[in-house]
């Protein structure tokens, strides 16, 4: 067995890294690269390498297969949605094309998905671990937002900066009343 | 029984690492992620010794491996239900009659 299935994990990783960094805020140029970096990760989890276990195999072809209707899936959605009247203003050629795209997807998903028992017990399983784990991040959240600030406490006005703002607030409001006389 | 419990710390761990790139890719200077990371870890570090235990003739990378990638089945397993929700809310809301925009 070769050390390259670290190959597959690393896309996996960069796909999840990217898209984090595309949703930063505007602020952060770092939000530029992240649909570069999901494009990446993709390209990378799409060629599984030697070297992977079965139940890696058997992630990558699902992962695969799913892909083929996702990714359409996920443009159709959005097309759809921006065509929508969601803020009262209806774009009609955006709506078909968008809900062309997720019907044709959603057929494409309905012959590859083959729900069983087998499958709901594992994504019971599978949203059980993801709640508890979410649910422990909420009360780290919590407990991290319950801290004192590093700043530590604001210190009070010297008196010279009282005198500077207590200046600055009455000359606006002379102005004001200046120009409400007027 | 043992299936249940290994795909419950699979997701568990799948979930920690996913917080914790999260919380490195998405660092800037006016987050403090360290509690975030520091609570994850563990988290992650107990799913995988409890896998471990499941899967006593594996390492713990290899443990780690084969139950995260499961849980990852898992997660695309139930991705077209998320799909036909969405699909759903959306086809309410384009069907959808809006009044005249507020001038």
């Amino acid at each position: 067995m070769t050390d390259w299935w670290i190959q597959w994990w690393l896309g996996l990783a960069l796909l999840v890294s990217g898209y984090s960094m595309a949703r930063m805020g505007p602020a952060f140029d770092r939000s530029k690269f992240g649909f570069l970096l999901v494009l990446a990760g993709l390209t990378i989890s799409l060629f599984p390498p030697h070297g992977l276990i079965a139940s890696e195999t058997i992630a990558s072809e699902d992962l695969i297969t799913a892909i083929y209707w996702m990714v359409p899936g996920t443009i159709g959605l959005y097309i759809a949605a921006s065509g929508a009247p969601i803020y009262f203003i209806t774009n009609p050629t955006r709506l078909i094309i968008g809900w062309l795209l997720i019907l044709s997807s959603g057929a494409m998903m309905l012959s590859s998905w083959a729900p069983d028992l087998g499958k709901a017990t594992s994504a019971i399983a599978t949203l059980m671990g993801v709640v508890m784990a979410l649910l422990i991040h909420i009360i780290a959240i919590r407990f991290t937002e319950s801290l004192p600030s590093r700043d530590g406490v604001t210190l009070p006005l010297e008196e010279h900066e009282v005198k500077h703002i207590s200046s600055i607030l009455s000359s606006h409001i002379d102005q004001k009343e200046v120009t409400s006389d007027e | 029984m043992s299936d249940f419990i290994a795909i419950f710390c699979g997701s568990l761990v799948l979930t920690s690492l996913v917080i914790i790139l999260h919380l490195i890719a998405a660092y800037h200077p006016y987050h403090n992620p360290i509690p975030l990371v520091v609570s994850s870890t563990m988290v992650m570090i107990c799913g995988v010794y409890a896998t471990s235990l499941l899967n006593s003739d594996m390492t713990y990378i290899e443990a780690m491996r084969e139950s995260v990638s499961v849980s990852i089945s898992s997660i695309i397993d139930i991705v077209p239900l998320i799909y036909i929700f969405f699909t759903l809310i959306l086809a309410k809301v384009s069907v959808r009659k809006r009044g005249p925009m507020p001038q």
